[in-house]
């Protein structure tokens, strides 16, 4: 039963899919599928990971850049470097990496597969009402008609009521995103996150009016 | 009069029969609530449902565990523990840090 949920979340996945980063590491033994879709239809992307301590996670990464035609696949590693845990709160910094491929055909060279490397950190802060993220990546291809770039995303939410274990939880939340390399280098998107068990997911709607939709199953 | 008599007796037998179901009830639930020993494990961190999840995925695999309840409110994780069977406070305090969460104090049943 279980795969039959995984495989048709594996498929939903890959239809619709841009960019959550909540929870890079899991719970020892963990394993988690995060679909994300970039707000601006850029990019969709895909990562698996599994947990084997709650230190760190290993996983698989894929990313489709629509305007620019190429495919990012990826073995990515992310370390919990340091949480802080407080009676009412919790801070986590992370660090994530990867090194893996760009896969695009319309690049000057003979081989379509260029080798790239990526890496950035995250931190997050949450209590039951309030939730602020950071996080940023640059993208270092080896070579190849593709840039070095970098991003950044950051997001504040609250909680317009808080529930108890079990319960459908709600956060309201703006997100902001920066790429040095895009015209609009600056992207705003209000959205609501919904989770309950061990299924979240996230609606919204950008400044420009793109959906975001992003899904995280936890196993 | 004879009616009455007898209607008079059913109705004895039938509280009779009610308050001995209740006893017997009474005495099973009792003896259920026996079958296992409470720990209250007071957690900092416990603030989001989605990432506690670990503390029951973890907690149920252990064979000593019955039951486990997560309180974010009180934030908090009670176990229960399966009567004849032991789970000391070293091996819950390693489990919940492993999870990636802290123990700031630990209370049995007496």
């Amino acid at each position: 039963m279980k795969i039959v949920i995984f495989t048709v979340l594996f498929i939903i996945v890959l239809l619709f899919n841009d960019f959550v980063s909540a929870r890079p590491v899991s719970y020892p033994g963990g394993i988690t599928l995060m679909q994300m879709n970039d707000n601006d239809n850029d990019k969709n992307s895909l990562h698996l990971h599994y947990s084997p301590t709650a230190k760190y996670s290993i996983g698989y990464r894929a990313e489709y850049w629509r305007e620019e035609k190429w495919q990012l696949h990826a073995l990515q590693f992310n370390y919990l470097v340091k949480r802080w845990n407080k009676p009412a709160e919790q801070a986590n910094f992370y660090f994530k990496s990867g090194l893996g491929f760009i896969n695009n055909p319309s690049n000057a060279l003979d081989n379509d597969n260029q080798a790239v490397g990526f890496a950035g950190v995250a931190f997050d802060w949450e209590t039951r009402r309030l939730f602020a993220s950071y996080e940023n990546r640059i993208v270092k291809p080896d070579s190849g008609n593709i840039d070095s770039f970098f991003t950044q995303q950051a997001r504040v939410g609250i909680a317009p009521y808080i529930g108890k274990y079990g319960d459908l939880h709600t956060w309201l939340m703006l997100q902001v995103d920066h790429h040095s390399k895009k015209q609009d280098k600056t992207l705003i998107t209000p959205l609501v996150r919904f989770f309950k068990d061990q299924y979240l997911t996230e609606f919204g709607i950008s400044e420009k009016g793109d959906v975001l939709f992003n899904l995280i199953v936890r196993f | 009069m004879k009616n009455l008599m007898f209607n008079q007796k059913v109705i004895k037998i039938v509280l009779s029969l009610l308050l001995f179901a209740n006893v017997s009830f009474s005495q099973v639930i009792f003896a259920e609530e026996k079958q296992t020993e409470e720990v209250i494990v007071k957690v900092d961190g416990l603030v989001c449902d989605f990432c506690s999840r670990s503390l029951e995925k973890v907690f149920t695999k252990k064979e000593q565990v019955a039951n486990i309840e997560v309180d974010l409110d009180a934030s908090q994780v009670t176990l229960s523990i399966k009567k004849g069977m032991t789970l000391d406070d070293k091996v819950i305090t390693q489990l919940i840090t492993d999870s990636g969460y802290s123990v700031t104090k630990i209370i049995r049943d007496k």
